[in-house]
């Protein structure tokens, strides 16, 4: 860019704001160079997710510093859509409050939801694990509360825009990020952003049709049988049967100590884990097969741990055209939270330059 | 590509008029994309279809008429007031080349600048198919259809190849295919411009006919599909946000190695047929029928394809019958997978047994049953085996036009390849 051009683009970004000059710097002959700072301090932004049995909450500055986050519990039953929102206002109000920041200061809040996300409308289509969630405009709800700009994305998108800025992802186009918690999901980047289909829904492999489910849980056929036999919940139940045929068996709370147990030489907890890593094997393969990403990421309480991703890596030693990497996220569960972060921060930093503009 | 030129140009013009210039062509380039999917349309009608001011399209218009792109023949009938002027692609502005390179056969066409084809060749590539034996009889078939359609050779502008196999589009390299004896790293691209002294493009076969459909075929204008070609073997051209997807390695879309219910567990290895298409390629199909048919001693012929067994079904063979359900439950799957991944509705079926009428109306039954938030919606590709022959005629017709824009750049840059569609460009 010409020296003009530099000067008024500054003078725009100043107006906004959003840089400020702090003095001049050494000379390299000519006239000395003014120096600029990023004023990080000219707002905040906060991510929230919902998630199966809790709300999370993180907020930073315009540089994506953090200024303070929180979790609380939800009771899942009784959380309507008003109740939750009605939440999320309260607590990015504490948040605001703890940090000293009043509440213009907040310019943007991104929320990931477990469920299928019309992002340009701001409406979660519909969340499959509860009742009254089906077509919320959660945008329009929540806006109406906190006066700023709000977006509402799927969480699992989030998570693959989280990996993609300060995790595993940097610097890759294509790739995709599976999640295996409670639900089964997948965040497609294409092109260096999120694709999300045609009707929002693209990723949605809880819903997939591979080998092993249909061999082994011939009686299920219903609405993401996938999802109900890889997800937490599937894991411990099969665990659960297993236990009650050998008594033995030590007690577990969470999906991933299966795993755990399989690591130390358990043979129940290892068939099981072999199950389900072949599962996710023909996953990732189809995946690759279709969309030729750079590298598939595994994440979640159940995908990210490290038994699993070996299992998976050696099914797939044999296929030429697996992915040329298979690995684990970096963010592990502030993934969805640093998503939401920087989608804040791209559209709140851009409507502040856009309202300068038309301020002018 | 645009972004290159537009870098490269504001780097060495930072005036107002030469941004207003980099304007007018991106302008252009747009009125020139409606022009080619409306046609002859008046400058009217452009301001509405593109949303610009008649300022705008006038200044587009202009710009696409000096370059020789577009002509203005004059004005049509007046509705009462002044009557509108006319833009349409300068038909005669050159010619191109459109390549098909098959297993089995090589087709070559010759159009002008609206796409209309003035000629077709073709020969077998079934004893010469080596990449020097393709190109010189690519060569040729040029050669016969410039003296036969009395084009002269310098009116040639551009030509596009799709080749059955992995192909760089950015390097015009073919990586690897099954189908041509001695084809691994094919420097196509290269082949092609020295043999005929014009600016080529090479790209997958399935991807081209991908082209194809979304240009005059079952995918007109559809942003999002999946272009599915089923044939001896299986793969997919899939267009997303209206970009052609090519992954990282150019792979993108190699689904014949996908694994559904009912594939066997074999590993993915190139040159070797995949899980999917040894039960729902040709070969696969046949075979399915030839085993039951020995299994039940049935005095039933042995050797049918793979759409004679699927026809022979609609007329009540339980046999026939058989076979065809088992090949459109799994193709259900994999059309239901590929469409629960990517989030689109609409499949266009091809090659020899995807074009099957019975197989596509039984695997879309299959699909209408699954009550869940794909539904995909199979259709039959209505270029038939035009499909890639029609969308190496687009493709090279892309690349005319983007060396037109790409000439001034390239003068203060230096050499540049620019090939349209391709995202790493």
């Amino acid at each position: 860019m010409s020296a003009p051009t530099v000067t008024n683009v500054v003078a725009h970004l100043a107006s906004a704001g959003l840089v400020e000059p702090i003095g001049e710097g050494d000379s390299t002959g000519g006239r000395p160079p003014d120096i600029l700072r990023f004023k990080a301090e000219r707002g905040c932004v906060a991510g929230v997710e919902i998630g199966p049995a809790f709300l999370r909450l993180l907020l930073t500055d315009l540089n994506g510093r953090e200024l303070g986050r929180t979790k609380v519990a939800l009771q899942w039953p009784s959380s309507t859509p008003t109740a939750v929102c009605t939440r999320i206002s309260r607590e990015v109000q504490n948040l605001l409050r703890k940090q000293k920041q009043p509440e213009d200061q907040l310019l943007g809040l991104v929320i990931g939801v477990p469920a299928i996300v019309n992002v340009k409308e701001g409406i979660v289509v519909s969340l499959s694990a509860l009742k009254g969630w089906s077509n919320v405009p959660l945008d329009a709800m929540l806006g109406s509360e906190l006066k700023c700009q709000v977006i509402v994305e799927n969480d699992t998108n989030l998570a693959a825009q989280g990996e993609y800025y300060r995790g595993t992802a940097r610097g890759e186009e294509n790739f995709v990020f599976i999640t295996i918690g409670e639900g089964v999901g997948a965040g497609i980047f294409l092109n260096g952003s999120v694709y999300h289909g045609s009707q929002w829904s693209a990723g949605e492999i809880g819903y997939l049709r591979v080998p092993n489910i249909s061999r082994e849980h011939l009686t299920i056929h219903e609405y993401g049988k996938l999802e109900k036999v890889l997800g937490a919940p599937g894991i411990l139940r099969s665990w659960r049967a297993s236990s009650k045929r050998a008594r033995t068996h030590p007690k577990v709370n969470r999906a991933a100590e299966v795993f755990d147990l399989a690591a130390a030489g358990n043979a129940q907890a290892k068939r099981i884990l072999k199950q389900r890593a072949a599962i996710l094997a023909d996953i990732v393969l189809d995946l690759a097969l279709i969309l030729n990403p750079s590298v598939v990421l595994l994440g979640g309480e159940v995908g990210n741990h490290p038994r699993l991703l070996q299992e998976v890596k050696t099914l797939l030693q044999g296929s030429e055209f697996a992915v040329v990497r298979l690995g684990l996220g970096a963010l592990g569960s502030s993934a969805v939270l640093w998503g939401a972060i920087y989608t804040a921060l791209e559209s709140a930093v851009l409507g502040l330059v856009q309202s300068s503009s038309s301020a002018r | 590509m645009a972004k290159n030129a537009t870098t490269l140009k504001t780097h060495r013009h930072s005036s107002g008029s030469r941004r207003r210039d980099l304007t007018t062509e991106t302008d252009a380039r747009e009125v020139l994309r409606l022009l080619r999917e409306h046609g002859f349309d008046s400058r009217a009608k452009m301001e509405r279809l593109s949303g610009f001011s008649s300022s705008r399209v006038s200044a587009a218009g202009a710009l696409l008429i000096k370059k020789g792109l577009v002509e203005s023949p004059g004005r049509s009938k007046s509705k009462g007031g002044r009557r509108p002027s006319l833009l349409r692609i300068n038909a005669g502005y050159g010619h191109v080349i459109g390549v098909d390179i098959g297993g089995s056969n090589l087709r070559i066409a010759l159009a002008d600048m609206n796409g209309t084809v003035l000629g077709k060749w073709s020969t077998s590539t079934k004893r010469t198919s080596s990449p020097d034996m393709v190109v010189e009889q690519i060569r040729k078939g040029v050669k016969y259809l410039l003296q036969h359609t009395s084009v002269p050779s310098g009116s040639l502008v551009a030509v596009a190849a799709g080749a059955p196999g992995i192909t760089d589009g950015g390097t015009g390299i073919v990586l690897a295919t099954s189908y041509l004896k001695g084809w691994k790293d094919v420097p196509l691209r290269s082949l092609l411009e020295s043999a005929l002294h014009i600016p080529a493009a090479v790209e997958n076969d399935v991807k081209i006919a991908a082209i194809g459909e979304n240009w005059m075929g079952a995918a007109r204008s559809i942003r999002n599909f999946v272009f599915l070609a089923i044939g001896t073997g299986i793969a997919a051209g899939i267009f997303v946000n209206g970009q052609l997807l090519h992954g990282t390695e150019w792979a993108a879309g190699e689904v014949g190695y996908m694994i559904v219910p009912g594939t066997p567990e074999t590993a993915a290895k190139r040159g070797t047929p995949g899980s999917l298409e040894s039960v729902l390629g040709g070969e696969g199909i046949q075979q399915q029928w030839w085993h039951s048919r020995n299994r039940r001693r049935a005095p039933l012929p042995q050797k049918l394809s793979a759409t004679e067994i699927f026809e022979r079904a609609q007329t009540g063979d339980r046999l026939a019958q058989s076979v065809l359900e088992r090949s459109a439950r799994i193709l259900a799957y994999a059309v239901y997978n590929i469409s629960v991944v990517l989030n689109c509705s609409l499949f266009v079926l091809g090659g020899g047994v995807g074009m099957s009428a019975p197989l596509c109306g039984a695997a879309q039954r299959i699909l209408d049953q699954y009550n869940e938030p794909a539904r995909p919606k199979l259709t039959i590709s209505s270029l038939g085996p035009d499909a890639q022959l029609i969308g190496a005629v687009r493709l090279a017709l892309l690349t005319a036009e983007s060396r037109i824009w790409s000439q001034d750049v390239r003068r203060g840059a230096g050499p540049s390849r620019l090939v349209p569609s391709h995202p790493s460009q």
